[in-house]
């Protein structure tokens, strides 16, 4: 090829035109090639949204292996999209590929760390290696995120996850704090607050777990299960007559839980044999507290009988209740002695006692002790 | 405005109306063929970002219709499509694009250094669709070395369509090249690197200008159509402890390895299938293709293509180690095949994949042996790639960069030079000529190895200079008082330290001259010309002595930090007994 090896002549005004024309000429090709890329990303969009159609109905039939595909094939097409890549790194996760599946939502996370779903999933994935630091940050993460749809049912989802796992690690205090925070937002649904009982029962936090089955009942009045399960954290909360209110909604309504009817039977005993309820005449109560002492009597002597049948010889706690229960016995015989409170009150502190130690030594009761039992605690628990 | 500033003749600028000034501005500005050469170059950025985004488009359009909408082909396609584009390919090159064999980079050398910049236009639309065609079809090629070529082409016929001078169109090559390679890498750093490192091959600021402009503009097209995005999706990189520099370390001689193993495949298999009969030459890039088919039929469609969609999966830890290992050769193989087949298509793409599954394999084995390392798989995937680039294609500043700019991870970089440079010590002990260099010689064409030139030892001034023969003489002495103090020197020339500063010399018959005229009393400063001779530094090549050895038979080397403080002479013969010692050394 002839090439000059001087330099050639050329006019400013021509150099001029030459920018002009190759402007020109750029206008056009970039006009060309929009449109072809236009075209071609068109055409790439739909196979990508077809794919990941695919993709999602597999994952709904539940075969993430061929999600996984699927997903794969989308991102290929349109490899910056973020559901895309959501959606693979959740179908990875469901078919125990955690490692990719991390691999992926670190990345979308350096992209959107505020997103809602992929702080949601990496706190899935750090539940399942126990990460517990890591658990707490990604979930409280997607709690305060961003949503793109349902944020309220979102974050809630994430906080009911939450404090399943912290309830699977026994950290019962961060759960509290957890589902009452919860409970603060939580609109007038039934459900809603039927789910947050629920886990406050899991806890165990009867107190609000009462609460929230109070409200259930208060929306839906015909809800048997909040009416048992407020029966139910009622009877654990020593509240009997609140119990047996409830659990007589629930068996009435048509419960056939066998526990629900157990508990309402021994809340009633628990109800028929307190000396201390309300509006109860002064023979009533001397009247209760004979049989209960007479009950507890029973069990002491039944308990010692068990251990004797058993080759083992009587506790020394055994032996100092029962040298009390005859002292008591031979002070009960003296006339009116059971009109005075405090003594009414020293022997059903004895009968507290000797339910307590008999269950300790001699297993569960049942019946009249086992009430006896639960009315003790209950009332050691309302003087505490 | 200075001399050189075009002048507008008063009767013009007189006659010209004032709401006509818009039409008068380029009278007013100097088009200088330098300037116009840098408004050039940002075209010349625009229209090769915008060629190479239609050959991208072209090869995902093929790709889409000859293996499937799928991320992994399956069935007979895979075998069927590469052998069948392997004809179709093979007859094209034979019959019409010639020119368009191999991976672009040597052509792109080979225009500037023997053809004056001169590449056919036909090169670019051949590369273009042959190009499209093999790596759509799932030839294991990439398609930057193609849009390198595809730029530097379009470069070429502009600037000779523009007529510009021969300096000029020989640059215009590489300047293209840059811009193609910027939008093929969406990485204008490594781009600017990799040609003035591997292409052109000296830094100045006018060819440093051109090139960063048009590759700079070539990103802002390409990134406009699609997209500003990385060229991978990494994930987090861990930072990095020193203790682990270690592990990246032996990644480095692993990959220094497979390099070897890389390049001696291609320069033992290349040449063979060159000599064999010329009919062959239809059939090769076909079994090339069947070939690959093969393998990507029988579990490893990942190996067909560029692979850039399983480099990123790579770096999403979606493959086992074992699984890494296995791509990683299987890639080599059908890279290789693909290439010494004279399809055309490129190698920067399997290197990259190859680096990144040997990184991953590497790290995995690691992970497994050291649980303990925090270097996530795609940190070892990076590094990977980096090793190889720097290894296989013998481009170390721009493999360092490259990976910088593919990750935007700086945290990344320690591991990453640490990794890359054992790789290219390793690569230039076991293979002294570089593959690139390789490909040239084999085709019986002589460039200069630019990697050698880095290399050559330079010979100093030092290496040549010696202490005065004769003694140093003082402006303030007389020229009697000079030839009394030579008149017993064997030396014939004299070195003369005037006043303020500066050197001059005087020869023994200069000296005898000035005395016979009668000039014995005058001062030395008054008989010598008021121009001082050249000084040179010990440092300096000793090249530079040869420029100045016209002005005084023997020139002195001064200290740098001191003028007056001679560190030695040099003389002509001197330089010429060194150059002669070194060529004794080398015979």
């Amino acid at each position: 090829m002839e090439v000059s090896a001087t330099l050639p002549k050329r006019t400013i005004r021509g150099e001029a035109l030459v920018i002009a024309v190759l402007s020109a000429i750029a206008v056009v090709a970039l006009l060309v090639v929009f449109g072809l890329v236009s075209r071609f990303r068109s055409w790439q969009s739909t196979l990508a949204q077809r794919t990941f159609r695919h993709g999602l109905n597999e994952l709904a039939y539940g075969n993430p292996s061929d999600a996984i595909e699927y997903f794969r094939s989308a991102l290929f097409f349109q490899p910056e999209n973020f559901d895309y890549q959501l959606s693979l790194a959740q179908a990875l996760e469901n078919a125990g590929q955690f490692d990719q599946a991390e691999a992926y939502l670190e990345n979308l996370w350096e992209r959107q760390p505020q997103s809602g779903a992929v702080n949601l999933q990496l706190g899935q994935l750090a539940a399942h290696r126990h990460q517990t630091t890591d658990v707490l940050r990604y979930y409280h993460n997607a709690i305060y995120g961003l949503w793109k749809s349902d944020p309220d049912q979102n974050r809630r989802m994430a906080r009911v996850q939450l404090v399943d796992f912290l309830i699977d690690i026994h950290d019962v205090t961060q759960a509290q704090a957890e589902l009452i925070a919860m409970q603060a937002g939580l609109p007038s649904d039934p459900q809603l607050h039927m789910e947050l009982a629920k886990l406050f029962m899991r806890l165990p936090d009867y107190q609000h777990a009462l609460a929230e089955f109070r409200e259930v009942v208060q929306l839906d009045r015909r809800n048997v299960e909040a009416a048992a399960g407020a029966g139910t954290a009622a009877f654990h909360l020593g509240q009997f007559r609140t119990a047996i209110h409830f659990l007589d909604i629930a068996v009435k309504s048509g419960s056939h839980d066998p526990d629900v009817h157990d508990m309402l039977e021994t809340a009633s005993l628990v109800a028929s044999r307190n000396p201390g309820a309300r509006g109860l005449s002064v023979a009533e109560r001397t009247s209760r507290v004979k049989h209960d002492f007479e009950t507890a009597t029973h069990r002491l002597q039944g308990c010692f009988d068990a251990q004797r049948d058993n080759g083992q010889p009587a506790s020394s706690p055994l032996q100092q209740l029962s040298t009390n229960v005859a002292e008591l016995a031979v002070k009960m015989k003296r006339r009116a002695a059971l009109n005075d409170p405090d003594f009414r009150s020293e022997i059903m502190d004895t009968v507290f006692d000797v339910e307590e130690k008999t269950a300790e030594e001699c297993g569960s009761p049942s019946g009249a002790d086992l009430a006896l039992l639960l009315l003790g605690r209950s009332r050691e628990a309302a003087e505490q | 405005m200075n001399g050189s500033t075009v002048q507008v003749p008063p009767s013009e600028t007189a006659v010209a109306p004032r709401r006509y000034w818009f039409l008068r501005w380029p009278t007013q500005v100097e088009f200088r063929e330098e300037r116009f050469f840098l408004v050039l170059s940002v075209f010349i950025g625009i229209f090769s970002a915008l060629a190479v985004v239609c050959f991208r488009l072209a090869i995902d359009v093929n790709r889409l219709w000859l293996l499937g909408p799928t991320l992994q082909p399956h069935g007979l396609r895979v075998i069927l499509a590469p052998t069948l584009a392997g004809l179709l390919v093979a007859v094209l090159v034979v019959h019409v694009f010639s020119a368009v064999r191999g991976s672009g980079v040597n052509q792109t050398k080979a225009a500037l250094y023997i053809y004056n910049g001169y590449i056919p236009f036909s090169t670019a639309i051949g590369k273009f669709v042959t190009a499209s065609i093999a790596i759509g079809a799932g030839h294991s090629l990439g398609p930057e070395d193609p849009s390198l070529q595809i730029g530097a082409s379009l470069a070429s016929a502009l600037g000779r369509r523009l007529r510009l001078s021969r300096e000029r169109l020989r640059l215009i090559a590489p300047v293209g090249a840059a811009a193609g390679l910027a939008a093929a890498f969406n990485a204008p750093i490594s781009a600017v690197l990799f040609v003035i490192e591997e292409v052109i091959g000296r830094w100045s600021a006018g060819i440093l200008g051109s090139v960063v402009l048009s590759a700079v503009s070539s990103v802002v097209v390409m990134r406009l159509f699609l997209g500003s995005e990385p060229m991978f999706r990494i994930p987090p990189v861990a930072l990095i402890r020193p203790q682990e520099l270690l592990a990246y370390a032996v990644l480095g001689l692993v990959g220094g390895v497979a390099a070897i193993v890389f390049a001696r495949g291609i320069g033992f298999l290349r040449p063979r299938l060159k000599a064999m009969p010329r009919w062959t030459q239809y059939v090769q890039p076909a079994m090339a293709g069947l070939l690959i088919g093969v393998v990507a039929y029988f579990g490893a469609p990942q190996v067909m293509g560029a692979g850039y969609e399983f480099i990123d999966q790579a770096m999403h830890n979606q493959f086992t180690w074992k699984m890494l290992g296995i791509l990683a050769g299987l890639k080599i193989l059908s890279t290789t095949l693909s290439f010494v087949s004279g399809t055309p298509g490129g190698m920067f793409a399997p290197t990259l994949f190859i680096g990144a599954m040997l990184g991953g394999a590497v790290g995995g084995v690691e992970r497994i042996l050291f649980p303990h390392l925090a270097g996530s798989i795609a940190t070892y995937c990076l590094v990977g790639m980096g090793v190889l680039f720097a290894a296989f294609l013998r481009a170390p500043m721009t493999s360092v960069f490259m990976v910088l700019e593919v990750s935007g991870n700086y945290s990344i970089i320690i591991p990453v030079i640490v990794a890359n440079t054992i790789a290219y010590v390793i690569s230039r002990a076991l293979q002294p000529v570089p593959i690139f260099d390789l490909l040239t010689r084999q085709d019986g064409i002589e460039l200069p190895s630019l990697e050698e030139q880095r290399e050559e030892a330079v010979l100093r001034v030092e290496d040549a200079m010696h202490q005065p023969l004769g003694p140093v003489l003082k402006y303030q002495e007389t020229v009697e008082q000079a030839y009394e103090r030579t008149k017993d020197s064997a030396a014939g020339t004299f070195l003369v330290q005037m006043d303020p500063a500066g050197w001059s010399c005087i020869t023994r018959e200069s000296v005898l001259k000035l005395r016979g005229e009668g000039k014995g009393e005058f001062t030395l400063g008054s008989v010598l010309p008021t121009r001082r001779i050249a000084h040179l530094h010990p440092d300096l090549p000793l090249d530079a002595a040869l420029r100045h050895l016209h002005e005084c038979p023997l020139l002195p080397v001064l200290n740098r930090a001191d003028f007056r403080k001679l560190e030695g002479v040099i003389s002509q013969q001197d330089v010429l007994d060194r150059y002669k010692l070194v060529e004794r050394d080398e015979g």
